[in-house]
């Protein structure tokens, strides 16, 4: 039975203390990481085979268990529910980080849960969370383009303040998380009271410079515990397969690409499309495959096909300098505006920018009807929220209305954030305000691939 | 700024892109579509024109340089004012007033003494008002903040002027106009404003003795009356007399 080993650093003045081989042994690799008196437990579990589908299944859990602050949940049930907007949030910003570290063709199933055992409001638990993340993944032995870390970085008079306190960041002028490994920044995310680009980036270039330190501190750890690397078996779309795409796509999708209307491109792409994978499938049958065998193909020939597209992309972009839709690099699509469109609600507008609507309505309330926030922070009541949705016919597609899904709400809150910016204070405008954004005629997004629709695009 | 929100400037937002090949690289304006998911970089930037108000990036390779990012933060900044641009000629500043259907808000600071006498026993005080002012929605808070809302500013002010009166204190040397309410042999009641009451005894309704109250005041009759004293009960004693005596009639 391995013993308990205990690492050591020091960040922004508070003690980071990671314990390992103690909990959650059965697990891939885990830590406990302590950030003073906020503490993280963060495991790995990564499947031993890997699955048949065309995309990495990777899942990755932030949770904040109430009890971490000593409090009984709020509700009829006083039972926690599902996860709130702030855990969503941070699991977003451990996976983004984490995500593009991986291997293409990594397919087997990798999980990460980080539960927050203990609480210290002016201990960030996201950063303690992406440290045992990072460590969780290396210590098991899952191979990755790691290790990661983040900070969060605060500016008070000018001088930015690492990992900033719960006071220290009413009185910041930005509110920045950075993350990334020691060679390079690869995520950021950030709320700031109307600062100059140099400024952002100056705060960026400060946060890299101790994720290094943190990182040194990781691979200590990871040299002295870690396991060895799994050896992962990577999907490779079989050569054959390969060639007999691009025997019969013979250049007509790299065509087609430069149409310039988005609709008529993705129908010409989707027809080429069908027609090829038509003709193998059929192939595949005459090979005497059966359904699943047939299926796994499909997949690798969808994949081929993606690849078409995106180097065709992304060799016109780099090398002719042009654009699928034919704008310049720097060139916005048509922008429109118009305000005033219904009558009874407090206010509203539509924004267009190409086949993008954007249609925001307003309400203002009462004070009183403001959101009261369950969680381990500093209780807190929000005044304003952005509700953002994304209804599948905004892409013509059919789908499930079940609620707001991960991206929704990671996209509101980027827009909530924005807003809070220039929002009039309480004192002079006791209102609560709601903004509820909605999207139709989204341009459509090509099958397979997540679509990002959002305000920004 | 259609529903009359005091922003203090328009926010817009652009998503960026960038593609990098070797040492070459291609930052785009607006990506959209095909651009997606085939960038090494993309980032997302809202702000005013003052500066940056949110920020999100994901970077997936290595190298990409403070210079590079500069650069694309700089050309984002560009394309955020060309949007400002265009939201502007739709509109470029918040309304002064608020739709007609979205609820008014007045603020007022009240002695936290007097938050019991404006809800009264039970709550009956504040429930009249609410019932005579259409509904108006009051939030008191321990620290004597009361906000009213209502859809209609009429109601609120309404209801700002009844909570006024309830906390409203008789100041002894002030002098108010009253109502005449109440007749008694032994002096008239003259209402200084709703729900405040005092008494001008009959020897202070005149400068001369008079033998009847009603031979200088009937009921209804606005006069003006000097506060001579408050009793520990709260009753007021008002003077007509004073009044006179100090216009020297």
């Amino acid at each position: 039975m391995n013993e308990k080993q205990v690492f050591v650093m020091e960040l922004g003045n508070r003690k980071l203390q990671v314990e390992t081989s103690q909990l959650a042994k059965q697990a891939t690799g885990s830590c406990l990481v302590r950030y003073d008196d906020t503490a993280v437990l963060s495991v790995a579990v990564v499947g031993d085979k890997p699955t048949t589908q065309d995309f990495f299944p990777l899942m990755v859990m932030y949770q904040e268990k109430l009890y971490a602050a000593g409090k009984i949940p709020g509700g009829f049930l006083r039972r926690e529910g599902r996860p709130t907007e702030k855990e969503i949030l941070s699991s977003r910003a451990i996976d983004r980080p984490l995500r593009p570290l991986f291997a293409d063709g990594f397919r087997n199933e990798v999980q990460v849960i980080n539960t927050v055992m203990s609480v210290n409001p002016d201990c960030s638990p996201y950063v303690a969370s992406l440290i045992g993340s990072s460590l969780a993944l290396s210590i098991g032995g899952i191979p990755f383009n790691g290790p990661v870390a983040g900070v969060v970085v605060g500016l008070i008079d000018g001088k930015f303040i690492l990992n900033p306190t719960a006071e220290e960041l009413l009185l910041s002028d930005i509110d920045l998380t950075v993350a990334g490994t020691k060679d390079a920044v690869n995520m950021v995310e950030a709320g700031a009271k109307e600062v100059q680009e140099e400024v952002m980036l100056d705060a960026i270039m400060f946060a890299h410079e101790e994720i290094k330190k943190i990182i040194a501190f990781e691979e200590q750890i990871i040299a002295a515990v870690g396991k060895e690397k799994i050896a992962i078996e990577l999907q490779v779309v079989p050569e054959a397969i390969s060639t007999a795409v691009y025997q019969l796509e013979k250049g007509r999708i790299v065509k087609a690409i430069s149409t310039k209307d988005k609709l008529e491109r993705q129908n010409k792409i989707q027809a080429i499309e069908d027609e090829i994978r038509e003709v193998l499938e059929a192939k595949f049958r005459d090979m005497g495959l059966d359904k699943d065998e047939i299926e796994t193909n499909i997949k690798y020939v969808n994949q081929v096909l993606e690849t078409i597209q995106v180097d065709e992309v992304r060799r016109l972009i780099t090398v002719d300098k042009i654009r699928p839709d034919g704008r310049k690099c720097d060139e916005l699509r048509q922008l429109d505006s118009e305000i005033d469109l219904f009558e009874r609600t407090h206010g509203s507008a539509l924004f267009t920018r190409g086949q993008t609507q954007a249609l925001a309505t307003v309400t203002l309330g009462a004070l009183g009807e403001a959101q009261i926030i369950d969680g381990v922070s500093i209780e807190d009541g929000k005044r304003f929220m952005l509700h953002y949705n994304f209804p599948q016919y905004s892409v013509g597609s059919t789908g499930r209305y079940i609620g707001p899904g991960r991206r929704e709400i990671g996209h509101g809150a980027l827009g909530e954030r924005a807003l809070l910016q220039v929002l009039p204070s309480e004192r002079n405008s006791p209102t609560l305000f709601e903004s509820f954004r909605k999207f139709s005629n989204q341009t459509a997004p090509h099958r397979k691939r997540r679509s990002v629709p959002d305000l920004w695009r | 700024m259609a529903a009359g929100v005091p922003i203090k400037a328009p926010v817009a937002g652009i998503a960026m892109g960038l593609v990098k090949k070797d040492d070459h690289y291609t930052i785009l304006t607006d990506i959209q579509g095909l651009e997606d998911h085939f960038g090494d970089m993309d980032f997302k930037v809202s702000g005013t024109r003052n500066g940056i108000c949110s920020l999100q990036m994901d970077i997936k390779i290595a190298g990409i340089t403070r210079d590079i990012l500069k650069e694309a933060m700089s050309q984002a900044n560009k394309a955020r004012n060309e949007i400002l641009d265009s939201m502007e000629r739709t509109l470029d500043k918040p309304r002064k007033e608020l739709s007609k259907y979205a609820p008014k808000v007045k603020m007022m600071m009240v002695n936290v003494d007097k938050i019991r006498e404006i809800i009264g026993s039970g709550g009956k005080t504040i429930s009249s008002i609410i019932e005579q002012c259409n509904d108006v929605k009051i939030d008191i808070e321990q620290n004597g903040r009361v906000t009213i809302m209502h859809q209609d500013i009429f109601f609120i002010e309404k209801a700002q002027k009844m909570i006024e009166n309830i906390i409203r204190e008789v100041e002894v040397g002030e002098v108010y106009q009253g109502k005449v309410v109440r007749i008694e042999k032994f002096g008239a009641f003259v209402e200084l404003w709703p729900g405040q009451d005092g008494l001008v005894h009959i020897r202070n309704l005149a400068k001369e003795h008079i033998g009847k109250v009603e031979d200088v005041v009937k009921m209804g009759d606005i006069i003006t009356v000097k506060v001579i004293g408050v009793d520990d009960k709260g009753r007021v004693d008002l003077s007509r007399k004073a009044v006179l005596d100090s216009l020297g009639k």
